[in-house]
C-alpha cells in the first residue's frame, strides 16, 4: 500500500484540493448528463436567439436582391437596426439612454448587441441547468462522504462551484463563438476585428452575469437534498423575483406615488438589474457592474458555505 | 497508550428522535472492534459522527486524539467505508479512486499506482475503465472497501461491509479485513453476530442509542451458548421437564410443537459434555433430533442484552 506523501494537513482551506475537486467536476461534467443538458440548453438558445434576428434578415436580403437596385445584407441590417424604432427599443429595454443605444446600434456591431441583449435575459436561467447539481445529488446519494473523509467542507463546496464555472466558462465560450461566426459568415455586415472584440465583451458579459446565478445555485444546491428540487428552487428564484421586484415596484408607484425613475435603483437589489450595464460604452460603469457581480456572487457564496459547513451530510 | 477512538458523551438529535443518547466509549489501538445492535440502534450515527459526515447535538468523538471536527488533521489516518454512499455513476472506477488518493496526498502518479494497486487487492483489476454503474452490488462493495484501503490509514470504520453481499462475496470481505488490517483499529459493524465474534477481539453492543455493554469478545461472551433443535416428533412435557432439569440448560424456548431453543451455561470444553447430556436425555425419552443448530455465544449475549429472540436467521 502507498504511504502518502503528507499525511498531516492542518490546514482548512487547501486551493490544491479546490483545485482538484473543480478540474474532476469540470472534467467529468458532460458524462453525468447535467453538464451535458447545460451544455445543448445553452446552445440552442444562443442559436435560436441569433437566429431570430438573422433569419428575417436573410429572408429580406433574399427578397431585396431580387429587385433591380434593391439593398444588401449589411444596407438592411444598417438600415432596420440604426432606425429609430428599434434605438427606442433598446433604450427601453436597457433601461438607458440615447447615448447608450447609440453605443449599441451605431458603434458596435449591432445584430450582434441584439443578440447578446436577448441572450443576456436568458443566461440567468440557462445557468441554473448548469449549477443546479453542484452538491444535491451527491449528498442524496451521500457520494460526497468519500470526500468528506479527506478534505474539508469549504473545499468541497469551493471546488464544485469552480468546476461549475469552468465549465460554465468553456461552454460560453463555445457558444459565443457559433454565434460570432454565425453572425460573420450569414450576414458579413461588420469588420471581423469589430465583431471580434464586441463578441469578446459580450463573453464577459455573460460569464460575468452567469457568476452570481452559480453562487444562488450553490446555496440551494446545498440546502436542498434533491437534484430536481434544487433546479425547481433555482429557476423558481431567478424567475419569481423579478415577478417580486415588479409588485414592489408597481405597489411603491401606486401607493406612495413615487416616481418610477427614483425607483430604478430597486432593480439592482438583484443581479438581474445590473446586466446591461455589464454592455455599457462607460468602463466604469462596466467596471462598476462586474463590482456588484463580484459581491452578489461573495454574497450568495458565504450564505451557502455557511450552511454547507453545519449541515449533515 | 491513548484510545484510537475515543467517543465523549456523545448524543445526536434527527428532529425529535434520539438516535445517539450519551455514548461513552473508548476503543483501544490496534483492535478489530465489533459494534453490533438491532436495526435502528445508532451504529451509522455514530460511524456518521466519527468521520464527520453528521454533525452531533452533544459530546465530541476524537480519533487519534484528535476532535473529528478537525478532520483534515486526520487526512491519510481515517479510512472509513460508509454504508450506503454511492460512487459517481458516469466516472469510471480507477478515476475516483485516483482522486482520493490525491486528495490523501500523493502525486498524479503516485495515485495512479495505488488505486491500481488497491483494485488488485480487493481482486478487481477489470472493473478499472468502468463507470460505478456498470458494477453488480457485490463489486461495488469490494471497490468502496479498496477506497478505504488506499493510504495507509490508521483507523478504518467499516460500516457493514458485508450487508447485502452472496455468502461467497461476503467471504472475500471478511478474508480482506483480516489480511489488509493488520497494525491498524478497525471498527466493524455488522449484523452478523457470527462474523463479529469470529473476526472481532472487542465488541460493543448498542440499542436505542445508549451502549448497552463493551469489551474484549472473551468477557462478553463468556459461557452462554445457544443451541437450537428441530425434533421428528413433538418435544413432550416431560421431555421438555427433564432438559430444564439439567444443570448446563439455564432457558428453554418452545418456538413451535418440534423445534425448541435451548440457553446453554458451558464454557470451552463443556460445551461438548453438555451436549452429550442433552442428547442422553432425550434418547430416554425416545425423541430424535431432526437438526441441530448450534448459535454462537456472543448470539446469546447478544440477545439476553437487547431483549431480541433466538431465530439462528443471523448466524449463518
Amino acid at each position: 500500500m502507498m504511504e502518502p506523501a503528507t499525511s498531516n494537513a492542518s490546514r482548512v482551506w487547501s486551493p490544491q484540493h479546490v483545485w482538484l475537486i473543480a478540474f474532476y467536476s469540470m472534467r467529468f461534467a458532460l458524462r453525468s448528463g447535467g453538464g451535458l443538458m447545460f451544455l445543448l440548453i445553452f446552445l440552442t438558445v444562443g442559436l435560436s436567439v441569433a437566429s431570430l434576428f438573422i433569419t428575417p434578415l436573410e429572408s429580406l436580403v433574399k427578397y431585396d436582391s431580387a429587385v433591380p437596385g434593391g439593398m444588401d445584407a449589411v444596407e438592411i441590417s444598417t438600415t432596420i437596426l440604426e432606425s429609430e424604432m428599434v434605438a427606442d427599443a433598446v433604450e427601453w429595454i436597457t433601461d438607458s439612454d440615447r447615448d447608450q443605444s447609440e453605443y449599441l446600434l451605431q458603434e458596435q456591431p449591432a445584430l450582434l448587441s441584439a443578440i447578446l441583449l436577448i441572450l443576456l435575459i436568458a443566461v440567468p436561467f440557462t445557468t441554473c441547468f448548469g449549477a443546479f447539481n453542484q452538491t444535491s445529488g451527491d449528498i442524496a446519494s451521500r457520494g460526497l462522504r468519500y470526500l468528506l473523509l479527506r478534505t474539508e467542507r469549504i473545499n468541497i463546496f469551493l471546488g464544485r462551484f469552480v468546476g461549475v464555472v469552468l465549465f460554465t466558462i468553456v461552454s460560453t465560450i463555445g457558444t459565443m463563438l457559433v454565434i460570432i461566426l454565425y453572425v460573420q459568415f450569414k450576414v458579413g455586415a461588420y469588420s471581423g476585428v469589430d465583431l471580434w472584440l464586441w463578441g469578446f465583451q459580450g463573453l464577459a458579459a455573460v460569464f460575468f452575469l452567469s457568476l452570481p446565478y452559480i453562487a444562488l445555485c450553490a446555496w440551494v444546491s446545498c440546502l436542498l437534498d434533491t437534484s430536481f428540487g434544487s433546479l425547481a428552487i433555482c429557476l423558481l428564484i431567478s424567475g419569481f423575483s423579478l415577478v417580486l421586484l415588479y409588485v414592489l415596484k408597481l405597489s411603491l408607484i401606486s401607493s406612495m406615488k413615487m416616481d418610477p425613475e427614483s425607483l430604478g435603483w430597486l432593480s439592482q437589489t438583484l443581479p438581474w438589474g445590473w446586466k446591461y450595464e455589464l454592455l455599457h460604452g462607460d468602463p466604469m460603469v462596466r467596471m462598476t457592474a462586474i463590482l456588484a457581480m463580484l459581491g452578489f456572487t461573495l454574497a450568495f457564496l458565504l450564505l451557502g458555505l455557511r450552511h454547507f459547513q453545519k449541515r449533515d451530510l | 497508550m491513548q484510545p484510537a477512538v475515543k467517543v465523549i458523551n456523545l448524543t445526536k438529535k434527527f428532529s425529535r428522535q434520539v438516535a445517539l443518547d450519551g455514548v461513552d466509549l473508548e476503543i483501544p489501538q490496534n483492535s478489530l472492534y465489533g459494534l453490533l445492535g438491532p436495526n435502528g440502534a445508532g451504529k451509522t450515527t455514530l460511524f456518521s459522527i466519527a468521520a464527520g459526515f453528521l454533525k452531533p447535538t452533544g459530546g465530541s468523538v476524537e480519533v487519534l486524539g484528535v476532535d473529528v471536527s478537525r478532520i483534515s488533521e486526520l487526512r491519510g489516518q481515517l479510512a472509513m467505508l460508509p454504508q450506503d454512499a454511492a460512487f459517481q455513476g458516469s466516472i469510471p472506477v480507477i478515476e475516483q479512486l485516483i482522486m482520493f488518493s490525491r486528495l490523501n496526498g500523493l502525486d498524479k502518479s503516485a495515485a495512479r499506482r495505488a488505486a491500481e494497486q488497491a483494485l488488485e487487492i480487493v481482486g478487481l483489476p477489470e472493473v478499472a475503465r468502468k463507470a460505478a454503474r456498470a458494477l453488480s452490488h457485490g463489486m461495488m462493495k469490494r471497490v468502496a472497501l479498496c477506497q478505504a484501503f488506499l493510504g495507509d490509514a490508521k483507523v478504518i470504520f467499516l460500516d457493514e461491509p458485508t450487508a447485502g453481499l452472496d455468502p461467497d462475496n461476503a467471504r472475500r470481505i471478511r478474508q480482506l479485513v483480516k489480511e489488509f488490517t493488520r497494525d491498524k483499529t478497525v471498527v466493524f459493524s455488522s449484523h452478523n453476530l457470527q462474523e463479529v465474534q469470529d473476526i472481532c477481539d472487542h465488541v460493543c453492543v448498542i440499542d436505542k442509542g445508549r451502549v448497552v455493554e463493551s469489551g474484549t469478545m472473551e468477557s462478553l461472551t463468556g459461557s452462554t451458548f445457544l443451541v437450537r433443535i428441530e425434533l421428528v416428533s413433538p418435544l413432550s412435557p416431560e421431555a421438555q421437564g427433564a432438559l430444564q432439569a439439567l444443570p448446563v440448560v439455564e432457558d428453554i424456548e418452545l418456538t413451535s410443537e418440534k423445534e425448541f431453543n435451548l440457553r446453554l451455561n458451558v464454557s470451552g470444553s463443556g460445551k461438548d459434555e453438555a451436549m452429550k447430556a442433552i442428547y442422553g436425555t432425550m434418547a430416554g425419552f425416545e425423541i430424535y433430533p431432526r437438526s441441530v443448530f448450534e448459535g454462537a455465544s456472543l448470539e446469546a449475549r447478544f440477545l439476553e442484552m437487547t431483549g431480541g429472540t433466538f431465530d439462528g436467521a443471523s448466524s449463518t
